[in-house]
């Protein structure tokens, strides 16, 4: 099993606190990984990988949202993808899903509304950092909520997966279920 | 990449001079700012030593914003808020770093504060892990001595002792037996950072108070001198 994990940073200073503690993480759990900036991915990048994890990015990062042509090869692989924090709003974005202003910064509890292979903890609580949050969905169902937003979300038809918390900080299992039970 | 002024959050202790410190290799570090709480019991902030900020910033030529904190939780919001208003006004400073390793509730308040104001806020020590970090300070030639402690088994023995292997083997240790934070994020043990490669002086205390009760103490630094490098 091949992991890539996309990095959207802008700042490689940004890199030590959205990439690294996931490279960290997922390399004490013998996983093997390659991490790649979103504008250095190649065709073999994702030919080579199974799973593919986008990392967040700071608050004040929006780079990468301003042409996300890159993420049309990872869409068209076929492979699952795992959105984290700004990961998942470049994916709804990509879908053209409505995200709203609203800003989530620091611990809130999540509901379970649908069950799903990251998580079955109907209620838990995570760390957000995060601008933006999607109010309707039409490609995607809605996983977990943060009182009526959505919060996790799942593309209806393919393996693509969006968390708009960190779970790295308080939800390391929701990350290792997606690369063991994802497909 | 554009190169970006910098505050940084600066506690004089071993974390925020870490952050700096690879804050340095990628952005340019205007200035620090430290809040002094009027009180011990502050929620954010370290305590023991703080007065010892300002030598700190000379030693590394940098120039410091000390802002008064009550140690209240809202009012050292505010506090904050003031302290990098001033950054930006006086540096022009576009973002902040911090020495927040695995606090939310540090995280979150800094990250608030910093996007009502529209600064990037950086935290390099995210998540990293804590023997990891111990072991990056000694090996990149920090001295850092420990100014307080306030958890089992921490005691007496280890005030103003300087954070060597040895001292690492022993944190760890407790670590394992005791699952005790060696990083000291909660309070378990506070530091004072005496050298560490960016500074241009080195730190050396000519005069010092180590006061223990219960199952907690603080190593006072009364009295030290900037020595050239």
């Amino acid at each position: 099993m091949r992991l890539l994990l996309v990095n959207l940073c802008s700042d490689p200073l940004s890199e030590l606190e959205f990439v690294r503690p996931l490279e960290q993480n997922l390399r004490r759990h013998k996983i093997d990984l390659c991490t790649k900036h979103y504008t250095k991915i190649t065709c073999e990048d994702v030919k080579s990988s199974n799973k593919v994890i986008i990392c967040g990015a700071a608050l004040k990062d929006t780079e990468f949202l301003k042409d996300l042509s890159w993420f049309t090869s990872l869409n068209e692989s076929g492979k699952p993808i795992l959105g984290i924090g700004s990961g998942s709003q470049a994916i709804m974005k990509f879908f053209n899903e409505e995200l709203i202003d609203e800003m989530r910064i620091g611990m809130f509890k999540v509901t379970l509304v649908k069950e799903n292979k990251l998580t079955d903890r109907k209620s838990f609580y995570a760390y957000f950092l995060t601008k933006k949050i999607v109010k309707t969905a039409i490609f995607f169902e809605i996983l977990a909520k943060i009182e009526e937003a959505a919060c996790m979300v799942k593309h209806k038809h393919k393996e693509i997966y969006g968390c708009f918390f960190h779970p790295e900080v308080m939800n390391p299992e929701i990350i290792l279920n997606f690369i063991l039970k994802a497909s | 990449m554009i190169l970006m002024r910098l505050g940084a959050l600066f506690s004089g202790g071993k974390d925020s001079c870490l952050a700096i410190h690879k804050a340095w290799k990628i952005h340019e570090i205007s200035c620090l700012i430290s809040l002094i709480p009027k009180c011990e019991e502050s929620y954010m902030f370290h305590f023991p030593n703080i007065w010892v900020t300002k030598f700190q910033a000379k030693a590394m030529n940098l120039p410091i914003i000390q802002v008064e904190t009550s140690g209240r939780k809202d009012e050292e919001l505010e506090d904050l808020t003031g302290a990098l208003k001033l950054a930006v006004e006086r540096f022009g400073i576009r973002g902040i770093v911090t020495g927040a390793i695995r606090s939310t509730y540090q995280a979150s308040r800094i990250q608030k504060v910093c996007n009502k104001l529209g600064l990037w806020c950086f935290n390099p020590l995210w998540l990293r892990d804590q023997v990891e970090l111990l072991n990056e300070l000694v090996n990149e030639g920090f001295k850092v001595v420990v100014s307080s402690v306030s958890a089992y088994p921490l005691d007496e023995s280890f005030l103003g002792k300087v954070i060597n292997e040895d001292i690492v083997r022993r944190l760890v240790d407790f670590w394992r037996k005791y699952d005790l934070n060696v990083a000291g994020e909660g309070g378990e043990m506070e530091t004072t950072v005496l050298d560490a490669p960016l500074f241009k002086k080195r730190i050396e205390i000519t005069d010092y108070e180590i006061q223990y009760r219960g199952n907690s103490g603080i190593f006072k630094i009364k009295g030290l001198r900037l020595i050239d490098k």
